[in-house]
């Protein structure tokens, strides 16, 4: 169990919605001008990445990351650029106690953060192949009475992501230990498409569209021993965009 | 990808008259490539029969086999044998033939790394054969290779009455040189690289008989596989804030 602590809240977002999985109900700060938002780990962890999703910033904003041993954490290890949507704060791996993220931002709005999540990256050992497909996921409410009242025609959509990575065998164990980290389930998870691209990087927070299926798998007969996979991610960062 | 592997298991050789002969005992190991290779020369002027391996509860299959000329008949013969089983029992390889030879020679060789797979067939992809006139350089070139894995064995043996110095090809390790005391050289020699061409030198030119091997690495060379230029992507699975 981890405490958090920031310098202003709007009671109707609290900060408990920074952790809470639902990037649509996001926490804000009480104030446009950002804030201050620490994390105590209760014991020294290990990470190399703080990941701020379906934020609102705007574009002049500076973030800060610091880690300390003890209260308040004072070594800055990152300032991440500004990115629309998610922000992701990569460094090299820190093992400590505390975390604190500085907002300083000029906002028309109350400073939020739909989603924040610290952990470590575990990159692939290679890149998938010619980007990816995109599509859109349409799903459909069809308009239906209950007791009396009528609900209107609703129709959201989410970005879907079709990718396709060829890997040796060798290879394989990593990309079963990927689908095995993050599938099985139907909770998002944080997604860098290319980690190795200049600062700062594209983070998406996304579901494997087939949750408990492995990837589908072309495998080249032997003795190529040549695997490629194709699977699809949906892009869940700013929620279902909901049309009535 | 560990390299193909030589290891030689027996070696020997006799000039008795006999239709069979005994190596001395093997203890094969589970699962690995064994090739047993004999070299005879018949008792009377006529070309020897292809003989039978048999030994150590396997079933041997003959791989190659090549006559060379003594005296102007074909009266000599080497031959090859591949066997692999999962629980092969010590013992002695026996080769028989249909009538009686003059002297054998003969070496039995277990390998590494080697696919042997359908029972064993999988290991050799080919093989090639020559007999060559008076030479102090022999040789017999495969044709090339299906994986840069593979390996290649090559197998002599030397007529005689002397015993040339065989010196091995170049790449080439050599696993054994044997002598008959009524002359001849048997001699195999081994390279994990990709080596078509199988030479000796001799240090005297003789007729010979030579085989070529292409052996089958168990773990093949994976194709390139061709990076897009796209970085890495990476992910972070959970979340340190609980």
């Amino acid at each position: 169990m981890s405490l958090i602590t920031v310098d202003s809240e709007d009671s109707a977002f609290p900060k408990e919605n920074l952790i809470d999985g639902d990037y649509s109900a996001p926490f804000r700060f009480a104030v446009t001008t950002g804030g201050i938002i620490d994390v105590d780990f209760l014991t020294a962890v290990t990470f190399d990445s703080v990941f701020l999703g379906n934020h609102n910033f705007n574009l002049g904003v500076t973030v800060t990351v610091k880690v300390g041993a003890s209260f308040p954490p004072t070594t800055v290890v990152d300032t991440p650029g500004f990115k629309a949507k998610n922000i992701l704060s990569k460094f090299s791996s820190q093992t400590f106690r505390f975390l604190r993220v500085e907002i300083v931002d000029t906002n028309t709005a109350n400073t939020e953060i739909g989603e924040m999540v610290v952990g470590v990256r575990t990159v692939l050992p290679r890149g998938i192949r010619f980007g990816f497909t995109p599509a859109i996921q349409q799903e459909v409410i069809l308009e239906r009475t209950n007791r009396g009242k009528r609900f209107a025609l609703e129709l959201f959509q989410l970005e879907r992501r079709t990718y396709s990575i060829r890997f040796p065998e060798s290879e394989r164990a990593q990309f079963l230990a990927f689908w095995n980290g993050v599938n099985g389930s139907l909770d998002p998870f944080v997604w860098v498409e290319d980690d190795e691209a200049v600062d700062p990087a594209e983070a998406l927070f996304v579901s494997f569209e087939e949750p408990g299926f492995r990837p589908k798998e072309l495998t080249d007969p032997a003795p190529d021993s040549v695997f490629d996979w194709t699977f699809t991610l949906i892009e869940e960062s700013t929620g279902a965009e909901i049309q009535a | 990808m560990p390299d193909i592997a030589a290891n030689l298991l027996t070696s020997g050789s006799t000039s008795a008259d006999a239709s069979f002969y005994d190596t001395l005992s093997i203890s094969p190991l589970a699962n690995k490539i064994i090739l047993a290779k004999c070299a005879t020369m018949r008792n009377t002027v006529a070309i020897p029969s292809i003989p039978v391996a048999t030994g150590n509860g396997l079933t041997w299959v003959l791989v190659a086999t090549q006559t060379w000329d003594h005296a102007g008949t074909d009266r000599g013969r080497i031959s090859v044998f591949r066997a692999v089983g999962p629980s092969p029992s010590s013992g002695a390889v026996r080769f028989t033939y249909s009538e009686t030879q003059r002297r054998q020679t003969f070496a039995v060789i277990e390998f590494d790394n080697v696919d042997v797979g359908n029972g064993g067939a999988d290991a050799v992809v080919q093989s090639a054969t020559a007999k060559l006139g008076v030479s102090s350089t022999p040789s017999v070139i495969l044709a090339a290779f299906s994986d840069l894995a593979n390996a290649t064995v090559g197998l002599i043996h030397v007529d005689g009455p002397t015993n040339p110095a065989v010196t091995p090809g170049s790449g080439y390790a050599e696993i054994v040189e044997i002598s008959n005391v009524e002359g001849g050289s048997l001699e195999a020699q081994f390279a994990a690289g990709n080596l078509t061409l199988v030479d000796w030198t001799l240090s005297l030119g003789q007729e010979s008989g030579v085989i070529g091997i292409e052996l089958k690495n168990a773990t093949p060379t994976a194709p390139p596989v061709v990076s897009t230029g796209q970085g890495r992507p990476s992910f972070i699975s959970g979340n340190l804030i609980t």
